[in-house]
């Protein structure tokens, strides 16, 4: 009988166990396969190292975020609400050489992605930067936004997985002000004192260009 | 403390004697046990007067159980329902594999509602917190400024095909439908 209990308790303990690490294993299933998600791990332009900077910050920690800012800034809490995941990698330092070889296989990546569904909202191929954003549609909503830059000393890659609000996304992106980040170095040359300007921005509601822009 | 160790260990010493004659103690404690009578007169003696006991108990006669108490007791087990009365062996036999699927099945429900719940949030600290929030920002913040910088050099081919095409056709179709006077 000592026996018998020793037995079962030694496969209830083993039968937790394997749930608890099933259950971790779950959760990165259900976000790669989710259709927002890339994954920069395996899709990433060749040529980059290890990234300098590197933000994955999940949808746990995202609800706890949207708690604490929801009291003060309901819409920016609104937004983080509903978001997933958010993945940002940045390559600085990188050499002529490695820049161009990212610049042509993050045009190889927006590609890769327009066939699985993204959409290409904006594309740049200019000479020393490359610019993309692409957004995955899920029915009348937005599941995921990628942007993909290559400028002349670093790259970025950026994914938002979770339901965009694009009016919403596009307000809060134009009124935030960039936080005082020691242990993050921007790549963009951005003041927080400077005033915000009204230019649109892709996706948000705004009119269209005026009609002297339009002609040839 | 010497004195009140010693104490100590012949008081344990004497409840286990008899568990030690028994022949229920583990081997560790029946060597520790062994150790300690070594050196110890007194216990010693308490094992020696508990075994002289024993002897003396197993060479009691036997007694016999009175007839008018025995009688008793058949007629009680005489008058119990059938089904009260199994045979022996039957309980353990059929009860342990009962208990065992029981449990199993329990084990297996068990692990389907832990599969179902959501995990517990994870632990972080304030300041871990701040700092995602700080690299929330930043996210959002240069989303917004790629957004800015890129309003300005859409491609031409997208403003044309998906803006000005469509409405530049919208416009001459409401004109080629008006009627003519």
């Amino acid at each position: 009988m000592r026996l018998t209990r020793c037995l079962l308790a030694g496969l209830m303990v083993l039968t937790v166990a394997m749930e608890a690490r099933a259950q971790g294993d779950l959760e990165k299933d259900a976000l790669r396969k989710d259709p927002g998600y890339v994954d920069f791990g395996v899709e990433r332009p060749g040529g980059l190292k290890a990234p300098s900077i590197e933000i994955f910050i999940r949808e746990p920690l995202l609800q706890m975020i949207s708690a604490m800012v929801g009291r003060d800034e309901p819409e920016l809490g609104k937004l983080l609400r509903k978001l997933k995941l958010i993945q940002v990698r940045v390559f600085r330092d990188v050499e002529d050489h490695d820049r161009k070889l990212a610049s042509k296989n993050a045009a190889s990546l927006a590609k890769s992605l327009a066939k699985k569904g993204w959409e290409k909202m904006v594309s740049i191929r200019e000479e020393g930067q490359t610019v993309d954003i692409l957004l995955r549609m899920r029915k009348e909503s937005i599941a995921g936004l990628a942007v993909l830059v290559v400028e002349a000393d670093q790259v970025v890659l950026l994914n938002i997985v979770g339901e965009l609000d694009p009016a919403l996304l596009g307000k809060l992106t134009g009124n935030l002000g960039l936080p005082d980040m020691p242990a993050l170095k921007m790549p963009l040359k951005m003041d927080p004192k400077e005033p915000v300007d009204e230019a649109p921005v892709p996706g948000a509601d705004e009119p269209l260009p005026e009609k002297e822009e339009l002609d040839d | 403390m010497a004195r009140s160790d010693e104490e100590t260990t012949c008081a344990w010493a004497r409840q286990v004697i008899e568990a030690y004659l028994d022949g229920d103690l583990t081997a560790d404690e029946a060597a520790r046990l062994e150790s300690h009578l070594s050196g110890c007169q007194a216990c010693a003696e308490e094992l020696a007067l508990a075994k002289r006991l024993n002897l003396a108990l197993r060479d009691l006669p036997e007694q016999r159980c009175p007839d008018r108490i025995a009688d008793a007791v058949l007629d009680r087990v005489g008058k119990e329902p059938r089904a009260a009365r199994r045979p022996a062996g039957w309980y353990p036999r059929v009860w342990r594999p009962a208990a065992l699927a029981a449990m199993l099945l329990l084990v297996a429900i068990t692990a389907l509602v832990i599969k179902g719940a959501k995990p517990p949030p994870p632990t972080v600290t304030p300041e871990e917190i701040v700092r995602a929030e700080q690299q929330v920002r930043w996210t959002l913040a240069y989303v917004g400024e790629i957004g800015r910088r890129s309003a300005f050099t859409v491609r031409d081919d997208v403003l044309e095909s998906r803006i000005v095409h469509p409405i530049r056709k919208a416009f001459s179709d409401v004109f080629e439908e008006e009627p003519t006077s």
